[in-house]
């Protein structure tokens, strides 16, 4: 299948965050850098970049399939579009009870103040996710999960090179 | 392929939409009691505080059954399963034959079996016909008796009291939610209710519903009458397991299922809150009746129907619970309900006033944790809890509130077998 996602290579990350910062301004009411942080309230980012192990990780929803807050969410808010692969909560159905914040496993559904918070893949976005435009070390990337398993295995042959007979 | 469904809830129509996703020309039946458009019972106490209206709880649009080509059967009682025959007989008399039979047919509220409980204005809290007579009989009505300080009668007692109603609660226990948290964290929420005007009376088990032919009250054991002209229950709910018995279908507290939803019969699977499963923490098969499992469950019974041998993830008892700005999240064993020997209890309080934490660590497992308050992050602990994987390393980050996924992101790596989502190597495979 070739609905890609958001995919992230712990090797090519700084660390500087400006994926956290462009993700809260893509969902802010402005959508502009200069303006976004004096909206009466803050826009939230939807990715975190945290330390492990003195690498850096940006972690963010994983559009899982099948999704647990999907199953969990009992008003019918939280989706997945089959077609795209994207899960998103619409907004005016959520009524804030959290069981998806209860269920995901990856700490990317947030309780907000009014319905639950996480990545829509920037799907209103002109240029697509803001995190992964961003991201100015090629970080963050779109990939689909076979390229994505692809890169992955090419590093690997490049790391640990099979031994020549 | 013919497959009937029994039950248009949670389970049922989570399963019907997975059939159909599957496979876009099976025949798919599904039979009901009720003849709703899909309506999420768990929306039922908004319906009840006024705060949406019949149209707003659906969960999926009311052309549904048409849209996903459903034949349906509703308005009649599925009463018993003819295994040997593969058909299930109808209250009206006729049979309806399957090559794959789910049940979610669900439970029904337990009422106490005490004087009065048959009076007109004793309600249960679950259905939508429930619901609309709750709303009917409740116009002429001052003061509510709810019974049970359960998550079921606190939702039925904040509903109420949204609808202008004086609410007084009668629980038996010494705090409120008592199966699922401890006096601490139960201590907060009592407080937050009595702000709201909600009267929670504790220690008080109901001997009597009074009255002749109409609710006036409620006698307690100790020979308490508290005034109300109406009743509300929520003390458990049964599963609806007449309709299985004698048939070799195996039961207990509900119908018995495995990993694959199957029950000992073949062809014949069980979903919702009529199954009683797996329980990764207890180690043991368990009524774990919550909307999540529901849905797990109906798409896991239906994707074996299709032969895609998908199974269960791992799971335990869990719930979320919301009143106003006061949440709580709950998972695995908190200690409340049932003693666990050798366990750590760990609780904490603050930063905010109704901040509270509890953390339940065995055998350097974290068994169980009630968040109330501050309810981020609560998946992490959830996934922890129910893949029963050792958190010493990580112990201090726990009790601190300290957590996030990057804390565990060492242990799902070290321990590949048990967190098995493909979205666990997608990130592992690029850190």
């Amino acid at each position: 299948m070739g609905k890609s996602k958001i995919y992230f290579d712990s090797e090519k990350c700084l660390g500087c965050h400006s994926c956290e910062f462009a993700c809260a301004v893509a969902h802010s009411v402005s959508k502009d850098p200069h303006k976004a942080h004096l909206e009466d309230e803050l826009p939230i980012r939807r990715r975190n970049v945290e330390l492990v192990e003195g690498a850096c990780l940006t972690v963010g929803c994983r559009h899982c399939d099948p999704a647990p807050c999907v199953d969990a969410c009992m008003a019918g808010a939280m989706q997945k579009n089959n077609e795209t692969g994207v899960v998103s909560c619409n907004l005016d159905q959520c009524v804030a009870c959290w069981m998806c914040v209860m269920v995901c496993p990856f700490d990317a559904v947030q309780p907000g103040k009014v319905h639950a918070l996480k990545c829509d893949m920037c799907d209103q976005r002109e240029g697509g996710p803001a995190c992964v435009e961003a991201c100015i070390t090629g970080g963050l990337f779109e990939a689909t999960p076979q390229q994505f398993v692809e890169t992955v295995q090419a590093r690997k042959k490049t790391r640990n090179p099979e031994p020549e007979k | 392929m013919k497959v009937v469904i029994i039950g248009n809830h949670a389970a049922g129509i989570s399963a019907a939409e997975t059939l159909r996703r599957g496979d876009a020309s099976c025949q798919i039946v599904m039979i009901s009691t009720e003849d709703t458009p899909p309506y999420s019972r768990c929306l039922i106490p908004m319906l009840v505080s006024g705060e949406k209206s019949l149209r707003e709880i659906l969960y999926r649009p009311a052309t549904f059954y048409d849209d996903m080509n459903i034949e349906t059967m509703f308005g009649v009682e599925a009463i018993r399963i003819l295994v040997k025959e593969k058909a299930v007989l109808l209250s009206d008399g006729r049979q309806i034959g399957y090559d794959f039979l789910i049940i979610a047919n669900g439970g029904t509220p337990s009422l106490p079996r005490i004087p009065g409980i048959e009076n007109e204005g004793v309600f249960g809290f679950r259905g939508l016909d429930d619901a609309q007579r709750i709303i009917e009989y409740c116009e002429n009505v001052e003061v509510v008796g709810v019974l049970g300080g359960g998550l079921v009668g606190l939702k039925a007692a904040v509903a109420l009291n949204k609808r202008g109603k004086k609410v007084k609660v009668i629980v038996g226990s010494p705090n409120v939610l008592s199966q699922i948290i401890g006096p601490h964290e139960a201590g907060i929420y009592e407080r937050y209710l009595s702000e709201l005007g909600i009267e929670i009376m504790m220690r008080t088990n109901p001997a009597a519903v009074l009255g002749d032919g109409q609710v006036e009250g409620v006698e307690s054991t100790e020979g308490l009458k508290i005034p109300c002209q109406m009743v509300v229950v929520g003390k458990g709910v049964d599963a609806n397991r007449a309709l299985v018995h004698d048939t070799g279908i195996k039961t207990e507290y509900g119908v018995v299922v495995d990993d694959h939803c199957r029950t000992s019969v073949p062809d014949v699977y069980a979903a919702g809150d009529i199954a009683q499963s797996r329980d990764d923490v207890r180690a043991r098969l368990w009524m774990n009746s919550l909307w999540p499992f529901a849905v797990e469950e109906g798409r896991v019974a239906a994707e074996n129907v299709l032969g895609w041998d998908t199974t269960l993830r791992p799971r335990t008892s869990m719930n979320s619970f919301t009143v106003g700005e006061l949440c709580l999240i709950t998972c695995g064993l908190t200690g409340a309900r049932e003693e666990i020997e050798g366990a750590e209890e760990i609780t904490t309080t603050g930063p905010g006033k109704n901040d509270g934490r509890r953390f339940v660590v065995k055998d350097n497992r974290l068994v169980g944790f009630a968040l109330v308050g501050d309810v981020r992050h609560a998946g992490v602990l959830t996934s922890l809890v129910t893949r029963g994987v050792d958190v010493s390393g990580i112990k201090d980050e726990i009790i601190t509130g300290r957590y996030s996924f990057s804390t565990i992101l060492p242990l799902v790596r070290d321990n590949p077998g048990k967190f098995t989502a493909p979205e666990y190597h997608e990130v592992l495979g690029s850190f």
